[in-house]
């Protein structure tokens, strides 16, 4: 018997005219999991994500969650389904205020109750980011933008988080105080999180699975720690 | 004593033609802002103000406060039917922003020709019959009108509207936001075709407002009148860095002070080619306009 999945891609392609992004990837994630998909340049992982909030055309293909199909559906519906998206290089809304950016991330809620406790859990979870609420998004420091980016897409109460290389550009302490959140949001509010890095070794150290992927290929899969001992993994992705 | 009175005078009616050109200028950085595009068609969204305060001056002879509110109803649903037949369709082609701009060029021609047709307005100059008598009041150094008064007065009142509405509810935080990242817009729900259609019937009222204004002050209506105030309004607009809505206001007075003082002191033939003058000088000095800060990405 086939049991109704949380969330699931199914044989997706992605073409931006003549390249080929993404061939045949299927990626799954059950509730309240969290997984990495790691891959050197150019492999697809932003395309991957770009998918599922539907800013790129998938060709081929399903994307499944929770039973609905979303395939395509435009990127303002599909944060309202629930899946938020924290892009690379974060995005955050320069001119505007920290907390401007934060009311925007739970733009399309109407309930103000709702808002308020969103907000006050964000700002919990990132003390960093309250002290800065006046202050234009673009003054803040890229760790605290990054968290802002988070914090944004938490704003909309999501059940699915997507990260799209949530340390890049970031030191080695601010990278692993990212981490530290991005796990404290998966165990402590039972979120599921599909992660993009380039940092294999912290974002396999962060998951429980993981998927490499190539060449808009899914070449590996499997536990992160069995990825983490993969001689081949070993060697393209974690400099050893 | 007399220059001076003669010169506060010619500032109080410079400020009264930039108070119009504010108006219009603050739909074209608008849109530019949200689009990336010169909505050409915009200098006859205010004509069509002026037109639409005549008839119903004339056809309904509603009270003056009634002739604004449904002038600027017309001329934003006017502004809204041209975005959605012309430019969303190019929009969701994702066609380059050069086929919008020949896309608009050639609304605002189709506007100018079919309002021409003699069954419409007709190509002739119409006498625009105010809705008031015109008062004048001495005050010593200069004479103001109760026309300056009411263009004062109602620029002023839908700039602090337009800034409550750009800076402090829910819509204007989306506009900004669409203004800055149109893909991040979207990716927080942002229903961005939705602020599009706004962010243009915000801009066709104001210039609607700004029609029947000009018309009160000049009392001459023409399908064409609409041309030379919209590409001032355009110069004003890029002059106070295009896509920022005070640089918009700021240009649009520093245009029609400039205006009116080449008018009076120099020559009312050289007026607008010195409009042009000046912007041609500012921009060597300041490429990017007044407040504008960084090169355009394109
Ligand atoms: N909008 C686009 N148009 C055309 N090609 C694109 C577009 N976006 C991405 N590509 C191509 O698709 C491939 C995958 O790109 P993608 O951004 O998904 O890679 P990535 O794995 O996220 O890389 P990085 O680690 O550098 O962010 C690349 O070859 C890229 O050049
Ligand atoms: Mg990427």
């Amino acid at each position: 018997m086939h049991r109704e999945s949380f969330f699931e891609i199914v044989n997706i392609s992605v073409n931006y005219g003549v390249i080929k992004a993404l061939t045949n990837i299927s990626v799954k994630i059950s509730e309240g999991e969290i997984i990495s998909i790691i891959g050197a340049n150019g492999a697809g992982k932003s395309t991957l994500l770009k998918s599922i909030t539907g800013i790129a055309k998938v060709n081929d293909g399903n994307i499944l969650f929770q039973s609905q199909d979303i395939t395509n559906k435009p990127p303002e519906e599909i944060v309202k389904k629930g899946i938020a998206m924290v892009p690379e290089g974060r995005r955050v809304f320069s001119t505007l205020t920290v907390k401007e950016n934060l009311e925007l991330g739970a733009y399309f809620i109407k309930d103000k109750k709702i808002i308020k406790e969103n907000y006050e859990l964000v700002l919990r979870t990132f003390p960093r980011i309250e002290e800065r609420l006046s202050q234009p998004a673009g003054t803040l420091s890229g760790g605290e933008q990054q968290m802002l980016a988070i914090g944004r897409a938490l704003m909309s109460n999501p059940k699915l988080l997507l990260l799209d290389e949530p340390s890049m550009g970031l030191s080695p302490k601010i990278t692993s105080e990212i981490f530290q959140l991005i796990e404290k949001i998966n165990k402590e509010r039972g979120i599921s999180i599909i992660m993009v890095e380039q940092n294999a070794l912290m974002a396999l150290k962060t998951s429980k699975r993981g998927y490499v992927i190539e060449n808009g290929k899914i070449v590996l899969e499997g536990s992160s720690g069995e990825l983490l001992q993969n001689p081949q993994i070993i060697k393209a992705y974690l400099g050893a | 004593m007399e220059t001076l009175s003669y010169i506060l005078q010619q500032l109080i009616n410079g400020i009264q033609l930039g108070a119009v050109y504010a108006l219009i200028a603050l739909g074209y950085t608008m849109v530019y802002g949200i689009l990336r595009m010169i909505n050409f068609a915009h200098g006859d969204v205010f004509m069509l103000g002026a037109f639409f305060g005549y008839y119903l001056i004339t056809k309904l002879s509603l009270p003056v406060y009634l002739v604004f509110l449904l002038a600027m109803i017309g001329t934003a649903l006017t502004a809204f039917t041209i975005e959605k037949i012309a430019y969303r369709p190019l929009r969701k082609k994702s066609a380059p922003n050069i086929s919008l701009l020949i896309t608009a060029v050639g609304v605002s021609l189709f506007i100018e020709y079919f309002f021409s047709l003699k069954i419409l307005f007709s190509p002739d100059y119409i006498a625009f019959p105010r809705p008031f008598e015109v008062e004048s009041y001495d005050l010593k150094f200069f004479v103001i009108t109760n026309i300056h008064i009411l263009i004062f007065i109602a620029t002023f009142l839908s700039l602090i509207g337009l800034y409550f509405l750009i800076y402090k509810t829910r819509q204007g935080k989306a506009m900004r936001a669409l203004a800055l990242d149109a893909e991040m817009a979207k990716l927080v729900g942002i229903d961005t075709e939705r602020i599009i259609s706004f962010t243009f019937m915000l801009g066709g009222a104001l210039a609607g407002l700004g029609g029947i204004l000009y018309a009160i002050a000049y009392p001459q209506i023409n399908v064409f009148m609409g041309v030379m105030p919209g590409i001032k309004s355009f110069i004003a607009a890029v002059l106070g860095g295009i896509g920022i809505i005070h640089g918009a206001v700021l240009g649009g007075f520093i245009i029609g002070i400039s205006e009116v003082f080449v008018s009076a002191f120099l020559s009312s033939t050289l007026r607008d080619g010195f409009i042009f003058l000046i912007l041609f000088i500012f921009l060597l000095l300041r490429p990017n306009g007044l407040f504008g800060k960084r090169i355009e990405k394109v």
